[in-house]
């Protein structure tokens, strides 16, 4: 059992891979701690993959590489089976980008903005920027440093998809969102998800959001990427239980009845027990349930939050289960 | 380049409204004539100066401006992203800033300046070249400072470690570069007097230095994309990298051209034998080096040499010489089995005259408002003897012997400045009274050339035309007329109380020897009619009594007459004369103009024989034999 999950193993590069990235390693200053660590993992064409972490986990940093903005200090990030460092003004015309912090040049209007990426791109559908615009109510002559920050999201949005991508990047692009603009945001991208099957990397501290949308999520702890699943598969092995135990009274002995489970965290209730495991299965619960000592065991399922929050937060020392 | 317009043209959109400004301000130069007070021609001036600043303001300002922040503010505020996360490849981005931001400056430039060209056109073409290449320059100049404040800005506002590593290069590449090429512009590799303005050199620099900035620019955003201490990192390892490609020839050239021996020389423009001994200055042309020049003192029996830079002196008894090295003095023994020039504490202003005492124990310094002695015991650490105000700006300083100095007229042109009237006195001045004395004084106006004998007895003055007259050292009496009816004459100390004169008149080259009897130089003692000649050169004595005259039948210093030249050799005594090899020359013949001391009296010295070919070598000629040494130039 381990509170700190192993770091998932490089896997080979699916060949159908949207997304490949092989053992990358960003590093600020030559001494400095590494901010990603031999990161591996692919995204098939299609899957909508969430990148999930706490804040400065290196989020950021990874989808710069993913991007071709920032060079990784080792490994290489593939787009569509092309290094994304060498042809990334290529392979920008089939990916579109909804960045973190707004970015485009305050001065200009959403209009003028998609009329200079007209200009850019193979093919650009300026009426949908227009028409996405009008959808969520975002004015197209007001210049974008004039728009709130959600107004900004959209726009971004609205840009990202008006070139018809393969492949959508999006670095958390409800942070600081009021819930009607996310709601905005996430809508729009599921309408479009369902209409062209676009290929999804999306960070976000909207966990809720997220999961409605994500078939795959990936989860950065400490620099590592510690989980990388399907998320019904993610789901279905993460279980909350909750027991009384009755076989000891001295509570450092409690959580040593779940030794047949991988307890990511143990905490003790006035009531009894509750666990979170992560390699749930219901003829095991069966047999857990059966142990003398063990009283009025439930397993419910997690949300994609409870899963995140059990695997990446810290647990205070009193209460760590026997990790 | 569809990309690098779309993003020119975004950029360009951006500052739309500082061209609009730039123009504003160029229609504000037109409401000066309504300031009270002026009027007519005065309130047209106010217009035109006020103008002409603000459209130089605006040149400067908009490159310097646009190009500190046209990059750079994007990487530090993290919006280059919107441009990398489009299908713009990375020299789009890049080039279509500096385009826009180049059209932005250029366009502000002239946008300020219309109004003005349309009131005030002719006087604006009058007073600034527009033709071709002054455009180029201005675009050169606004490039440069274009790229040259993204670098700066990069530098400090992009504030990665790498800082340090910028500011100590800036440093070095600055202070190696000076050095590099004040080298080159001192030893004549480049000739600054004779370059346009804006100069050459502008150019020369100026478009390596842009290509660099220009290439360390783009490396940034190629390489460093969005990382702010990467993109720090692709600048400084491209600037400095490249910067050291430039900088090593540049210093290897100049290192190179200061590395020529005599052995390099080419042609010899001047030598100045020492007083006694075999030490010769040289200077001439170097060797596949361009136009650089180089000057030696070199030992002609040896081969011994030392460099030496322009403004130095012999001592009388040729054992020492004394130059300016840059801004210190430097002094050499040359009586030494290795002779070494040894740097004193002395500083001041190059070129400010310079004596030796006859012993060369004692310097002289005079920068012309102030007279220094040293006493030259320990050469590194001069010992000062005496300071007073006197002004020798156009005087020769020449030490008597070694107590006492002489200030002597040099220099009378006068033609377009007034001359102070210390110019043409004589004064003395005493190293054990530390008092100074007027002992006599040329009548202004008569002359414009005037020197002295290296025992300072004598003043041989010339009005720079036919006549040449002698005059006591001390008292400026007129001795001797020498000259009345030779063109350009030529004069010499020679052995024995005697003087050589010699010109060319009517056609024809003549030898006037005079005989000094009782301090007293009558008419000549002997006349010697050389034949038909156009130019004439007089050389030392070869042998006591034997005085090496070179004729030449054409004038001027073409190819030639360079090779026309004929020696002849005349005995002072008897008048007769014996040919010599032709197309040499005597080895000191710009003495006159480039000495204030007249050589001594130096028969049958090493110096005597020493002659340049007409290839402009410096060759050593056996009286006895006629047989030829090539000392140094071309054909050695």
């Amino acid at each position: 059992m381990s509170a700190n999950p192993s770091p998932v193993a490089p896997a080979a590069i699916a060949p159908t891979a949207v997304i490949s990235v092989q053992e990358l390693v960003v590093r600020y200053g030559r001494d400095a701690k590494p901010t990603l660590e031999e990161i591996s993992f692919s995204i098939p064409r299609g899957s909508v993959y969430a990148l999930l972490g706490r804040n400065g986990a290196g989020k950021s940093s990874l989808v710069r590489c993913l991007l071709g903005q920032q060079k990784p200090t080792a490994g290489r990030c593939f787009l569509f089976g092309e290094d994304v460092w060498k042809k990334r003004a290529r392979l920008m015309a089939r990916t579109g980008v909804v960045p973190e912090d707004p970015d485009a040049p305050p001065p200009m209007t959403a209009r003028q903005l998609s009329a200079f990426c007209a200009r850019i791109y193979p093919s650009w559908d300026a009426p949908s920027v227009e028409a996405r615009l009008a959808r969520f109510g975002v004015p197209a002559a007001t210049p974008y440093g004039s728009l709130s920050k959600g107004q900004r999201a959209l726009v971004a949005l609205a840009l990202a998809l008006a070139s018809s991508p393969e492949l959508l990047v999006l670095d958390d692009p409800t942070l600081g969102l009021d819930a009607v603009a996310r709601a905005a945001f996430f809508d729009e991208l599921v309408g479009e998800l369902a209409d062209r099957g676009t290929t999804v990397l999306l960070t976000s501290h909207d966990l809720a959001g997220v999961e409605k949308m994500a078939d795959r999520v990936g989860i950065l702890k400490g620099g590592r990427l510690v989980l990388d699943e399907d998320l019904e598969a993610l789901k279905a092995r993460f279980r909350r239980l909750r027991y009384g135990n009755e076989a000891t009274e001295d509570p450092a002995s409690y959580g040593q009845e779940l030794s047949a489970f991988d307890s990511v965290k143990v905490k003790v209730r006035g009531w009894g027990i509750e666990a979170v495991v992560s390699n749930y299965g219901d003829e095991s619960f069966a047999r857990f349930a059966a142990l003398e000592g063990v009283v009025d065991a439930e397993a419910s399922a997690l949300s994609l939050e409870e899963i995140f929050v059990a695997v990446v937060g810290e647990a205070p020392p009193a209460t760590r289960g026997n990790a | 380049m569809k990309g690098t317009f779309a993003v020119a043209a975004r950029e360009i959109g951006d500052k739309r409204l500082v061209l609009l400004g730039a123009f504003l301000v160029g229609i504000l130069p037109l409401a000066m004539p309504l300031l009270p007070g002026l009027g007519g021609a005065q309130a047209r001036d106010a217009r035109f100066v006020t103008a002409l600043f603000l459209s130089l303001t605006i040149a400067v300002a908009f490159p310097v401006v646009f190009g500190a922040t046209v990059l750079v503010s994007d990487i530090t505020q993290k919006r280059f992203a919107f441009y990398f996360s489009r299908p713009l490849p990375a020299a789009s981005i890049w080039a279509g800033k500096l385009l826009a931001v180049l059209v932005v400056s250029v366009s502000g430039a002239c946008l300020a300046a219309i109004p003005t060209v349309l009131f005030d056109g002719k006087r604006v073409f009058a007073a600034f070249e527009t033709s071709g290449r002054a455009t180029a320059y201005f675009l050169l100049t606004t490039l440069l400072l274009l790229v040259g404040a993204h670098t700066v800005s990069s530098i400090v506002r992009l504030r990665s470690a790498w800082i340090v590593l910028d500011f100590f290069l800036t440093a070095l590449f600055a202070m190696a570069t000076f050095v590099s090429l004040r080298r080159l512009v001192t030893d004549g590799f480049w000739n600054i007097a004779e370059m346009n303005f804006p100069p050459d050199w502008f150019a020369w620099w100026a478009v390596p230095l842009i290509a660099t900035l220009l290439v360390a620019s783009y490396v940034q955003v190629a390489d460093g994309r969005t990382d702010v201490r990467r993109s720090h990192g692709a600048l400084s390892a491209t600037l400095w990298g490249l910067m050291t490609l430039i900088a090593l020839p540049l210093v290897g050239l100049a290192w190179w051209v200061n590395a020529a021996t005599p052995k390099d020389l080419d042609t010899i423009d001047d030598i100045q034998p020492a007083p006694h001994g075999a030490w010769v200055s040289v200077s001439g042309g170097v060797r596949a080096r361009g136009s650089a020049h180089a000057s030696f003192l070199s030992d002609t029996e040896s081969g011994r040499f030392v460099k030496r830079a322009p403004w130095f002196a012999f001592s009388a008894n040729g054992t020492r010489a004394t130059w300016w090295q840059a801004r210190t003095i430097r002094i050499i023994a040359l009586d030494t089995s290795e002779p070494t020039a040894i740097d004193s504490n002395l500083g001041g202003t190059p070129g400010a005259q310079l004596a030796l005492s006859p012993s060369g124990r004692r310097l002289a310094v005079s920068d012309g408002k102030t007279l220094a002695a040293y006493d030259l015991s320990d050469p590194s650490n001069p010992k000062q003897l005496l300071a007073l105000r006197a002004d020798a700006s156009l005087r020769t300083v020449l030490f008597l012997d070694e107590d006492r100095i002489r200030l002597s007229p040099f220099d009378l042109r006068g033609a377009n400045q007034v001359i102070a009237a210390t110019a043409f006195e004589i004064e003395e001045i005493s190293l054990l009274s530390k008092k100074s004395l007027v002992t006599g004084r040329l009548e202004p106006g008569s002359f414009k050339y005037v020197r002295v004998s290296a025992d300072g007895r004598y003043l041989a003055a010339s009005n720079n035309e036919k006549r040449l007259t002698l005059h006591d050292g001390r008292t400026s009496a007129l001795l001797a007329t020498l000259s009345e009816d030779l063109e350009s004459p030529k004069m010499r100390f020679l052995s024995g109380d005697r003087m050589a004169v010699a010109g060319v008149a009517n056609g024809k080259a003549v030898l006037k020897i005079f005989l000094e009897r009782e301090k007293s130089w009558s008419a000549p003692a002997k006349i010697v009619d050389l034949g038909p000649a156009a130019g004439l050169l007089l050389g030392g004595e070869i042998a006591p009594g034997r005085v090496a005259v070179a004729l030449n039948p054409f004038r001027g210093n073409d190819d030639r007459s360079r090779r026309a030249w004929k020696l002849t050799f005349v005995d002072v005594t008897t008048g007769a004369i014996s040919s010599g090899p032709d197309g040499l020359v005597p080895a000191d013949r710009f003495s006159w103009w480039f000495s204030p001391v007249l050589p001594p009296a130096d028969a049958g010295s090493p110096a005597s024989k020493l002659f340049l070919n007409a290839s402009g070598a410096l060759v050593r000629l056996d009286p006895a034999t006629s047989a030829q040494t090539v000392l140094l130039g071309r054909s050695k």
